[in-house]
Order: structure tokens, then C-alpha cells, then sequence
């Protein structure tokens, strides 16, 4: 279950109905499935406007619902270093602290050039 | 996203609905300083319909209620939905926005 965009605002939606649909159908609550969605936005976000700025490159999605307990999106990327799990955030630039509050868990590792990010909720 | 206005003797009203996201915020952001700017004395923003509400649409609400403090401009909203007022909270957008229950207590905010 794996997506690849290209990495611009415009293919935006077409990565979040992806990520959409594969969350409706590993979650039962609807609010669950909209904190994903918004968590995956901020994310998906910060690496076209941050991490590749005006530079070209994709984005690879993955989702994947391991058991019963919980459900995974792996974003992977190749601008340049990243971890939002470090960053500062300014007063009128809260995605990664959204971000941070709407999934469960969220893991990062830069490995080989790419940008891995992990965002978990349980089921 | 939908925007529209009303005027009002006394305010401006924008009616928003739907999705405020990274594609939409940024017409939304503008529609509001352009408001602003045409020395509205007062508007107030009905977010009833709003569905969806990322950080960009966040952040176009704090850029025009910063743009309303130096013109001088009184701006509240009303309506938003529980989901919307948690994650206004969780973002710590909601201690720069005047943001209230309904229509009423919006407008009677302007003459306080």
C-alpha cells in the first residue's frame, strides 16, 4: 500500500485522498482518521515548502496496519535533512506542533540521503 | 473553501465553509487583509461550515488578526466546531484569536 508524488502543493491532494482512504480503512473512528489526514498535511507540507523548497524531487508513502493495534505512514524523501521532531516552532507556524499532537508516535531517521518519517496511531 | 461577506450597519460579516487547508488558506488570507485594508471598522468571521482547518488556515486567521491590530480593525469569530476549537488550542493559536460561542456574543464584543 505505497504512493509516490511528486513533490509539489499540487499533487498535495492526491497524496492525502491516498493517505484517506487507507486510514478509513484501518481505523474505526472517524476523528482518528481526520488527525491522520491533518498530521500527514503538516508533514507532507513541511517537506515541499521546507525540506525540497523550490528544488524538484517525490515524496513515497506507505501505510501499512501491522496487526490489529496500529497503523503506520511512512513518508520518505530526499531534500535535505530534516527532523521535525527538532524543530523550533514560531508562533504563527504550528504544523509540526499539530502535527506532534495528532498521532500517537512519531519516529525520524535520515538514512542514505533520504528523509524517513514515521507517524503512528493505534488502532 | 468558500468565502463570502454581508455588511452590516456596524461590521463586516465573513461567512466561511468547507476545507481550510494548505490550498486554500492563502486566498482566504488574502480576501481578509484585503478587508482590512478597505478600513472596515469591524469583522467578524461565522466559521460555522469550517470542516477542516490545517495550520495554514491558522495561520491566515493570526496573520489577519495581526493586520486588524494596526489598523485598528475589531475582528472576532464565532462558530468553530469542538474538533476545530481543540486543535486551535493545541496549536496555541487560540490565545491570539477573540473567538466565541455564537453571532451574539461576537457582536457584543465589538462594543466592549
Amino acid at each position: 500500500m505505497r504512493t509516490k508524488i511528486p513533490a509539489t502543493l499540487d499533487h498535495l491532494d492526491q497524496a492525502l485522498e491516498f493517505i484517506r482512504k487507507k486510514a478509513s480503512q484501518a481505523l474505526k473512528s472517524p476523528k482518528d482518521c481526520a488527525d491522520v489526514e491533518l498530521a500527514c498535511e503538516e508533514a507532507l507540507v513541511n517537506i515541499i515548502t521546507h525540506g525540497y523548497e523550490s528544488a524538484r524531487g517525490t515524496i513515497e508513502i506507505e501505510c501499512t496496519h501491522k496487526g490489529a493495534a496500529r497503523f503506520t505512514i511512512s513518508i520518505k524523501d530526499s531534500a535535505r535533512p530534516y527532523n521535525p521532531l527538532r524543530a523550533t516552532p514560531l508562533p504563527n507556524h504550528c504544523g509540526t506542533t499539530l502535527m506532534k499532537a495528532l498521532v500517537d508516535s512519531i519516529e525520524y531517521e535520515r538514512v542514505a540521503n533520504t528523509n524517513i518519517l514515521k507517524l503512528h496511531k493505534e488502532v | 473553501m468558500q468565502f463570502s461577506t454581508e455588511q452590516t450597519p456596524s461590521y463586516t460579516l465573513v461567512k466561511l465553509s468547507g476545507r481550510l487547508d494548505t490550498r486554500t488558506a492563502e486566498a482566504l488570507q488574502a480576501g481578509l487583509v484585503t478587508l482590512i485594508h478597505q478600513n472596515a471598522p469591524a469583522i467578524i468571521i461565522d466559521s460555522c461550515q469550517v470542516t477542516y482547518l490545517s495550520s495554514a488556515g491558522m495561520r491566515a486567521f493570526f496573520v489577519a488578526t495581526k493586520e486588524a491590530e494596526k489598523t485598528k480593525c475589531k475582528i472576532a469569530f464565532f462558530g468553530f466546531s469542538e474538533s476545530v476549537t481543540d486543535l486551535l488550542r493545541v496549536a496555541r493559536v487560540d490565545k491570539y484569536l477573540k473567538t466565541f460561542r455564537d453571532r451574539t456574543e461576537a457582536e457584543q464584543s465589538l462594543t466592549a
